[in-house]
């Protein structure tokens, strides 16, 4: 890794947003490959979500990194886009966010949605008190390869349940991989609602969702 | 049902800067401190936060360990309550709200890509529901007082010992829809900054505080609310 990437990479991680921003465009500007790049903020991204996992970095710093990716990613996608003739820059996969029926909240909801998006997934996000049948709809209309099941209080946990069990009677639980998160969930609630896992934050999600897609691939 | 919607809320930018969600990074301090000044003033000038809230005082006729049944034949099967509350010749049942219009604007800030500002607008809506749920404790505490009677520290449907489907009472008893709270079919409020609690109130109560409550939740250990009762307790 040039000394230029690596330079990148240490001014997300370190919050530096500026400068990130300042370097990133001037390496698009002197013709630098634009997805690759992005893999370098990336990396800078994951070395946030580490630190915020291990509880150096907090909710703020996690969504600032984020922002300046997006803010590079402006300039990056395009570039991409004209370089792959018109086409549609790649995306790791194909993820699909609801809050279940029944409860409103979507802070939570919207942290994973930022997250995951700026980790390169196309997330469709169906919103809050989503019902059953919107979901076994929108996972047949876009194929997804992991579903994202949000729900702030314990009686979610019933709705979590309710819809794992018509997406499973839909014929669809066996092609994709489903986790849920908000704020009690556990391993108990995980075997409860028939899940394949669950996560605490925004980048467990976004781990789960890039372990499970590797494995795919 | 009595409306309380005299509050004069207001928040420093340091209150919410000492949050621990929102960390004390030297590098982006500067940055969130000036948004968090920038929010404070946008929500004052458009009026983003809307608290009101009702509550009324509901006789006891019988409490017994673990049951309380109330004057007009509600009954809560709540071990906390009746612990808690033994003695209390009312219950208080309190709903509280800062209004739609912050939720609308914290899930637009989404929208628009802002979500460093919609996380830190999540936590002013927070603080400003803590607060409003304060002013209602001490407001209905001189009522309280008008009447030759204490009241207890609060207690809330989801604290372990009053399970969360006492929150449908809770509602019902305060009067939630006089002040626009509609509940989902699990319970949940809408507009989402919203609280509910209860208060007894006796001629002799035991008074406890939040940080007390804290300290016997179930979600304590990940919850990033949680209050301490003392320096002893922050390091334990």
């Amino acid at each position: 890794m040039s000394e230029q990437q690596q330079k990148l990479i240490d001014l997300i991680a370190d919050m530096n947003e500026e400068e990130a921003i300042k370097l990133a465009n001037s390496m698009l500007d002197s013709g630098y490959d634009p997805m690759k790049l992005l893999e370098h903020c990336r990396a800078g991204m994951d070395v946030v979500g580490k630190r915020f996992e291990s509880g150096e970095y907090f909710l703020p710093e996690l969504m600032l990194a984020g922002e300046m990716l997006t803010e590079i990613s402006k300039k990056a996608k395009p570039l991409i886009q004209e370089s792959q003739t018109g086409g549609a820059a790649s995306t790791k996969g194909t993820v699909i966010i609801g809050t279940v029926h029944g409860d409103l909240h979507d802070i939570g909801k919207n942290i994973v949605t930022f997250m995951l998006d700026i980790n390169g997934y196309k997330v469709i996000d169906l919103g809050i008190d989503v019902p059953v049948d919107t979901f076994i709809d929108s996972i047949k209309e876009h194929k997804p390869s992991v579903v994202g099941l949000s729900g702030f209080l314990t009686l979610a946990f019933d709705s979590m349940k309710e819809t794992i069990e018509a997406i499973k009677a839909a014929g669809l639980r066996d092609d994709i991989k489903i986790m849920i998160g908000g704020g009690q969930v556990d391993d108990t609630i995980r075997d409860y609602t028939g899940a394949d896992a669950f996560g605490l934050n925004a980048m467990s999600a976004v781990s789960l969702c890039s372990g499970w897609i590797k494995a795919a691939a | 049902m009595p409306v309380i919607d005299d509050f004069n809320l207001a928040i420093d930018p340091d209150e919410i800067l000492q949050l621990r969600t929102v960390g004390d990074n030297p590098r982006t301090r500067p940055r969130m401190a000036k948004l968090v000044r920038e929010i404070l003033d946008e929500l004052e000038i458009q009026s983003l936060i809307r608290p009101r809230a009702t509550y009324a005082f509901v006789a006891v006729t019988e409490m017994m360990p673990g049951q309380v049944t109330l004057a007009e034949g509600t009954v809560f099967h709540a071990p906390l309550l009746t612990h808690h509350m033994a003695g209390a010749a009312h219950l208080v049942p309190v709903v509280v709200t800062i209004g739609q219009a912050i939720d609308a604007a914290i899930s637009d800030c989404f929208a628009r890509g802002a979500s460093l500002k919609a996380v830190l607008l999540e936590e002013i809506a927070n603080q400003f529901l803590f607060k409003a749920g304060e002013h209602c404790e001490k407001s209905i505490a001189a009522t309280a007082a008008g009447l030759n009677l204490q009241t207890s520290g609060t207690l809330a449907p989801g604290h372990e010992g009053i399970e969360f489907d006492n929150q449908v009472k809770v509602l019902k008893l305060s009067g939630a829809d006089y002040i626009g709270i509609r509940m989902s079919r699990t319970g949940v409020m809408d507009p989402v900054h919203s609280t509910s609690f209860i208060i007894g109130a006796g001629s002799r109560m035991r008074y406890w505080t939040q940080a007390e409550n804290c300290q016997t939740c179930a979600a304590r250990v990940k919850c990033p609310h949680r209050r301490e009762t003392s320096a002893y307790a922050e390091c334990a």
